[in-house]
């Protein structure tokens, strides 16, 4: 048996369907990664130059690998997006 | 804060664990009820828990894939738990449990070590293949960067939830400050579309969690 969607908005389906849906919720997430997996990547730089005793080496370098990680994190999503709909 | 006092506050207790509680119970009376005359033609709480329970299984089998059924008492139990937690804060003499980051975290973190565990469970030992990146030469640094990544997932996961619950209850206080006529009211009707919204979102983050560690790698 194959069940009706129950709810309403979804009659819409040019407005709301479910494609555009999960867009939205994978799409929100992707600016709040960029900055925390910056913050990550400055909190594992500091606790490595902690640990050896460099004043900002790993730092500065954890800094960039954590802007790339969130960069690389919306490249995944954009690419994932146009794949689907080619 | 500005706030209605707390009805319940048991000394030594945090709030928010004895919110949580209370939510849980109303969870459970809400349930047992639902549960103890169930019709064919629903009324009304049974069918706000109908609508929650086809929602989750047309969200799983669309994102997940036929497999997906198995998250349906987690996923479905997650979606009411936050809605009620979140909705609980707008009666005056409550908090959410969700307006502290320790809740959220909690949350988040069982949707981290599950999405993981079932991604191991799955692919064995090519699960790794997930970090390494399409280069084998540049796999040393593709590992840090995802690795760094997937820590994020959780951080963002638990914040979102947080934050935007936090700031509804800290929007209210701050307007009551500025005009205390009618744009608090305003605001407050606000605050029950943002709790069903975040709600969504957060359910929805956690189905798509799930399902990015279960695909195939190309």
């Amino acid at each position: 048996m194959k069940r009706q969607m129950p709810f309403l908005i979804f009659r819409h389906k040019k407005i709301m369907d479910k494609k555009f849906i999960k867009q939205i919720a994978r799409m929100s997430s992707l600016g709040l990664n960029l900055i925390i997996s910056i913050l990550i990547g400055i909190f594992i730089g500091i606790e490595i130059d902690k640990y050896f005793g460099f004043k900002y080496l790993f730092l500065i370098v954890f800094f960039i690998l954590g802007f790339i990680a969130g960069i690389y994190e919306i490249y995944k999503a954009i690419k994932k997006e146009l794949n689907e709909k080619l | 804060m500005l706030k209605s006092p707390i009805i319940i506050n048991i000394h030594g207790i945090p709030i928010y664990w004895t919110m949580t509680v209370i939510v849980m119970g109303l969870v459970l009376l809400a349930a047992f009820i639902v549960g103890r005359n169930l019709e064919v033609v629903p009324n009304g709480l049974q069918s706000f828990f109908e609508l929650i329970f086809i929602m989750t299984e047309y969200f799983l089998k669309e994102i997940i894939g036929e497999e997906g059924g198995i998250y349906l008492p987690i996923i479905a139990s997650f979606a009411i738990f936050i809605l009620f937690s979140n909705l609980i804060g707008s009666i005056p003499g409550f908090t959410s449990p969700t307006a502290t980051i320790d809740t959220t975290a909690a949350l988040a973190l069982i949707v981290f070590f599950l999405s993981h565990a079932v991604g191991i469970k799955k692919h064995r030992a090519k699960y790794i293949k997930k970090f390494i990146g399409p280069l084998i030469i540049i796999a040393p640094i593709m590992i840090i960067i995802e690795v760094m990544s997937a820590l994020s997932r959780p951080f963002s996961h638990a914040l979102r939830l947080f934050a935007n619950i936090f700031a509804e209850e800290f929007m209210v206080t701050v307007l009551l400050f500025l005009l205390p006529w009618v744009i608090p009211a305003i605001m407050m009707y606000m605050q029950i579309f943002t709790d069903l919204m975040q709600a969504f979102v957060f359910y929805l983050l956690a189905i798509i969690y799930i399902a990015l560690s279960l695909e195939e790698e190309h």
